[in-house]
């Protein structure tokens, strides 16, 4: 099972949509959109690889009537990194990002360094590091199609 | 020199080490062997050995002798160098080979230097010449810890110093303490008072460096982990006491007993007050000595095989605390007790029980502290609090490796006061919670994780605290968070309130078994609030959970505005659309019946289905395609999006909106500049500098994006992000055009047609505004980011600090923002004015601030309803927004709502009364007066221009005159003044109605 970590419905379709392109079974994939449901999965369930959007919002859309909770956390998906640490858990990540860096406790990581500093600080397996821009989809999908080649 | 070595290792090939001979040859060897060269020669020797310690080089080969049997480290060390001739090396270079060799074990080297420099003592009779090889040794070893460590160790030992070598030693101290203070000051704290030396020494450095002067200066990680610095002046003695109350009780007695010398040094009048409560008996008390020996031997059989010197070193310095507390505890005058409690204080009071921290930190300067009963009820309390902490380090002394304490016993400690979490550290919490987990008590787990999280802020502590929270909310068959946190209370109720408060909404959220979604994480804070606001009596924490009350109430109504933030003015586009458009529907239809004069005059749905395929309506629809959408829709359309008086354009957040796009996107920023420049002043022209120069691009940025972006694309403003172009080669298009020419041909009213004209558009819209968010979440984020990074560029951890601040917040800011980009739904909406108010109140929170808001009148609690509602808003955001900018002087603004009330349902009058202050002082009357006259001028004056509007946009009283107008309400706009207090009054048509339920809090 491939767990794909992405609150933007559109941008989750396009990677959905390239996965089964390149040869995952549609039922193989497992489409979370927040941190909470994230993180209450990865406690529990061990997935072949995990694509991870690291800015999620905490709830799922529709549990934020009101509109402070729809916030976004900067680095949401950290949470599901600290969450596969802790409970000894490991499997490959995906992270697909829009920006140009990632925070890190407040320290911002160029793509570049992040699999080694995940690593280090989560102990977790990156295998690549995806800059995803919606102008420029043959960029992504060729590197999506390179990362997730061996796991299909 | 080469030749020489080579020499010596050609002999060192047939030296026996068994061999007493060969031995005394091999020392020869190392003699004449040049220091460089030393370290290849020693490797030789231990690969040789089979060893890799110097020391135990040193032992194979120059001190072991089996007829002495059973000899100490230092032992050996003394008679080593007793039987040295120390030829050819200067007593320096011995030293600092010693010093690295041994791994910088400070003990042993002291043990090994002490040894040395006794027996050059001895053997030069250079009894007065003692501090010279120590000047050495530092100037050697670069002012180490270890080398400063030595001359402290001198300082206690039993030489007896002349006045040149006084004169030496302080020579060497103030290089010392010039080079590295925080070293100088680690030394203090290592060597000299957790061993327990005489006081007077301590404070003759302390004087002497003048702690207080370079703390301040000095880097936290300097001093980290360093004894206390002393005050230097009675106005820091507070300030001192309370960085005391960090430490174990040890030494905070230590400390104090610092105080009262550094007081009578300096005079302060602190001095009397500590000594008339135990002054010299304190003082004596801790200036016993033990012997190190007797300790360490202790430890060494207590200890598990294998455990370092530095296991047992911080045996023995949790034995002492524990005895000096014990000391304390049977010999002390209780009156000393409160100067403890003092100390501690700040962090053993109740937990948000502000008031009695700030009373309690302040009785340590009051010279009535004696006769106060207060203090002898505080007494027994403190008694308490150190029977506990006896307990834990007693627990701690008998099984220092194997310690483990139960929820109940750990909940007594935290019950009482006690700041455990400085007590221990993260590896004993750590240890302590495993071992409580193995053992399934999930609530010594909470209690131990939750130590941590006061402590310090830090994510992994945060996980795990908030994973024990989980466990134990599920281990304790409680329904949910609130119900196990209330019966933990009746327990536990310091404990349950500190977890409340330290259960914000940012980890709320994180609790993630806990808490399904926002509004369950809201009335979940909420809820435990109030339990906190029980167990305390603190009346903020009521505020505060009311405050929630009152957002979880307006959640919809604010969730209706955020989505609802661009809109039409329904009423005036379908007053145009019936004026503009009907007619050209009625006469297209007239060309329907004149092709197919077979349809019934209001034909069905199914009819015209049914003669779909028949060439004639083909030709109609043709006709009407061309007749129909090709100029009615697309003009229709267009008026919809660009005009100025109803259209979106008007709504895009710039000028009724209330600025609303500024606001969200600027708001507070500076804050996050300023908190950082007051937390870390070191960096403060550094931090302003590159914030303002990021905000001043970065206002351009917001400004490019309200002014060209946030716009429909026309000739005027190229680079708008919405097309206000009516194309129908989109499916929703098409699907908008078939439901118009379906719905013309049955003749449907143009009302209804009108209608289904304006969801279709908002459809049509959609996939516009989708661009826009796009385009807020990604472009416009990540050139923000961008722009944040290019300015805190290389800058100090500080400003790197406040770049990712600003960069989570504007992340924050531009995903709401986005958020607003949505296709209008009129959803239904209906909230009483004071709610309204109150909204209106909080949404202006950078400008009405500290001021309080007082709601009265007959229609406070009515519920009002329609379009009008989002009028009423606008009107009260300029008064209220505006009364609190002007106000000074006084702290309240009134506002006063009354109607007629005649029928409890339908459209009426809402007058409006709002009050506040503007001051008559003499100062400013003329500036007020001039102030005032302006107002009515602008009351007065009927200059209201939909084009200005439009154009430039209106703000102020401007703005409430526009939004009248509006509502044909501009007439009903009185001002006054009166005293102090001007007053605002309006009239505003709502649509009143019957309250369902008004309740959503339980």
């Amino acid at each position: 099972m491939i767990a794909l970590i992405e609150d933007e419905a559109e941008k989750a379709e396009a990677l959905k949509s390239a996965l089964i392109e390149f040869g995952v079974h549609i039922n193989a994939i497992e489409e979370i959109n927040n941190v909470r449901d994230a993180v209450l999965s990865v406690r529990v369930s061990s997935y072949r690889v995990i694509i991870l959007d690291v800015s999620l919002p905490t709830f799922s859309p529709e549990g934020m009537v009101g509109s402070a909770g729809r916030a976004q956390q900067q680095s949401g998906g950290l949470e599901v990194l600290r969450a596969l640490k802790f409970e000894k858990r490991s499997s490959p990540i995906i992270i697909v990002t829009q920006y140009p860096d990632i925070v890190f406790e407040g320290r911002s990581v160029e793509l570049a360094s992040v699999s080694e500093h995940v690593k280090e600080r989560y102990g977790q397996d990156v295998i690549d590091v995806i800059l995803y821009r919606e102008a420029d989809p043959t960029g992504w999908r060729e590197k999506l199609k390179q990362a997730i080649g061996a796991y299909v | 020199m080469p030749d020489l070595i080579l020499l010596d290792k050609r002999e060192f090939q047939n030296v026996n080490i068994k061999s007493p001979n060969d031995r005394q040859q091999l020392t020869k060897m190392l003699d004449r062997t040049e220091l460089t060269f030393k370290q290849d020669f020693i490797s030789e020797l231990a690969t040789k050995l089979n060893s890799t310690s110097f020391a135990e080089i040193l032992e194979k080969t120059y001190f072991t002798d089996p007829s002495l049997p059973g000899r100490n480290f230092a032992e050996t060390f003394s008679e080593a160098f007793k039987a040295t001739p120390l030829v050819g090396l200067s007593q320096t270079s011995y030293l600092q080979v010693i010093v690295e060799s041994l791994n910088f074990e400070i003990d042993r080297v002291v043990i090994a230097a002490d040894s040395l420099l006794e027996h050059r003592k001895r053997v030069a009779n250079l009894a007065g010449d003692v501090i010279s090889p120590i000047r050495e040794l530092v100037e050697a070893t670069g002012f180490s810890k270890i080398a400063l460590m030595k001359l402290f160790q001198l300082e206690v030992s039993s030489f007896s110093l002349s006045d040149s070598d006084k004169e030496l030693r302080a020579e060497i101290y103030d290089t010392g303490k010039v080079r590295h203070l925080g070293d100088t000051l680690m030394v203090i704290d290592q060597c000299i008072q957790p061993r327990g030396r005489p006081f007077r020494t301590i404070l003759s450095y302390a004087k002497q460096i003048d702690f207080g002067k370079d703390y301040y200066a000095a880097h936290r990680e300097d001093l980290s982990d360093c004894f206390c610095p002393f005050p230097i002046s009675e106005m820091q003695v507070a300030d001192f006491c309370k960085y005391l109350s960090g430490f174990s009780i040890g030494d905070q007695l230590v400390g104090l007993s610092g105080l009262y010398e550094v007081a009578k040094f300096r005079g302060w009048k602190i001095a009397a007050q500590i000594e008339s409560f135990a002054g010299r008996e304190l003082s004596n008390l801790l200036t016993r000595d033990t012997s190190a020996d007797d300790e360490r031997r202790f430890f060494e059989a207590v200890l598990p095989s294998g455990s370092t010197d530095y296991d047992i070193y911080n045996a023995a310095i949790a034995n002492r605390d524990f005895r000096f507390t014990n000391k304390f505890r049977n010999n002390a005058d209780t009156l000393l007790l409160p100067i403890i409690s003092n100390a501690m204080t700040p962090f053993s009071a109740p937990v948000g029980s502000k008031h009695l921290k700030e009373q309690q930190r302040s009785e340590l300067s009051d010279p009535n502290l004696r006769s106060s009963r207060t203090s002898c009820e505080a007494c027994e309390d403190e008694k308490l609090k150190l029977s506990y902490l006896l307990r834990m380090l007693d627990f701690r002394r008998t099984w220092p490796t194997d310690f483990r304490i139960e929820a109940g016993s750990l909940g007594l400690v935290i019950e009482s006061g006690m700041p455990l979490h400085r007590f221990t550290d993260g590896q004993e919490i750590e240890k302590l919670a495993l071992s409580a987990d193995l053992q399934g008590d999930h609530l010594a787990v909470l209690m131990l994780r939750y130590l941590p999280v006061i402590k310090e802020y830090s994510e992994d502590a945060d996980y795990l605290f908030l994973r024990a929270l989980e466990d134990a909310v599920a281990g304790d068959d409680s329904a949910n968070l609130v119900e196990f946190i209330q019966l933990l209370s009746e327990q536990y109720p310091q404990f349950a309130t500190g977890l409340i408060l330290a259960l914000s909404p940012r980890r709320l959220q994180k609790c993630y078994r806990c808490v399904a979604d926002y509004q369950d994480m809201t009335s979940t804070h909420r809820k435990l609030l109030e339990i906190a606001a029980r167990i305390t009596g603190d009346l903020d924490l009521v505020i505060q959970a009311d405050q929630i009350a009152l957002d979880e109430k307006l959640a919809s109504a604010r969730a209706h505005f955020d989505s609802s933030r661009i809109f039409v003015d329904e009423v005036l586009f379908k007053n145009w659309a019936l004026e503009e458009v009907s007619p050209s529907l009625q006469a297209v239809r007239k060309h329907v019946f004149l092709y197919s004069p077979e349809l019934p005059d209001n034909p069905t749905t199914d009819e015209i289905a049914a003669s779909m395929n028949s060439g004639a309506l083909q030709k109609i629809v043709n006709i009407l395609k061309e007749h129909f959408v090709d100029l009615p829709i697309k003009d229709a359309f267009r008026s919809f999006c660009l005009d100025h008086y109803f259209g979106v354009d008007s709504f895009l957040g710039r000028r009724i909106r209330h600025n609303a796009t500024h606001g969200l996107l600027l708001g507070q920023l500076d804050k996050i500049c300023l908190n950082a420049v007051g937390k870390d002043p070191q960096f403060e022209f550094q931090i302003r500098e590159a914030y303002e120069s990021w905000r001043r691009e970065y206002l351009q940025e917001v400004d490019q994006l309200v002014s060209e972006r946030f716009r429909f694309k026309t000739t005027e403003f190229p680079h708008g992000l919405l097309s206000p172009d009516f194309e129908n080669s989109t499916d929703k298009m098409a699907a908008v055009e078939s439901d118009l020419i379906s719905q013309t041909i049955v003749n449907a009213k143009p009302e209804v047609v009108i209608q289904n004209m304006v969801t279709g558009f908002w459809g049509v819209l959609e996939p516009e505004l989708k661009k826009m968010r796009q385009y807020l979440k990604s472009d416009f984020t990540q050139a923000t980011l961008e722009s944040v990074d290019r300015h805190f560029d290389n800058l100090s951890t500080a400003a790197m600090a406040v770049a990712a601040d600003l960069k989570v917040t504007l992340m924050e800011r531009i995903e709401r923002l986005s958020s607003w980009y949505s296709p209008f739904s009129p959803a239904d909406i209906s909230i009483s004015p004071s709610d309204l108010a109150q909204m209106v109140w909080n949404d202006g929170d950078d400008t009405t601030g500290a001021l309080k808001l007082s709601i009265s009148g007959n229609a406070e609690t009515v519920l009002v309803a329609g379009s009008n509602v989002r009028t009423l808003y606008d009107c009260l955001h300029v008064v209220l927004v505006n009364a609190a900018k002007h106000s000074n002087g006084h702290d309240v603004v009134e506002l006063k709502f009354e109607t007629e009330l005649s029928e409890p349902e339908g459209v009426q009058e809402l007058k409006v009364r709002i009050a506040s202050s503007l001051s008559q002082a003499a100062e400013v009357i003329d500036e007020n007066n001039k102030k005032f006259a302006e107002m009515r001028a602008i009351a007065e004056s009927s200059e209201i221009s939909k084009k200005v509007m439009v154009v430039q946009g209106y703000s102020g009283l401007r703005k409430l005159q526009y939004l009248l107008f509006r509502t044909r309400r501009l007439e009903t706009l009185k001002l006054c003044w009166v005293a102090e207090e001007v007053g605002i009054a309006f009239d505003v048509p709502v649509n009143f109605v019957k309250e369902v339920s008004n309740d959503s809090s339980d």
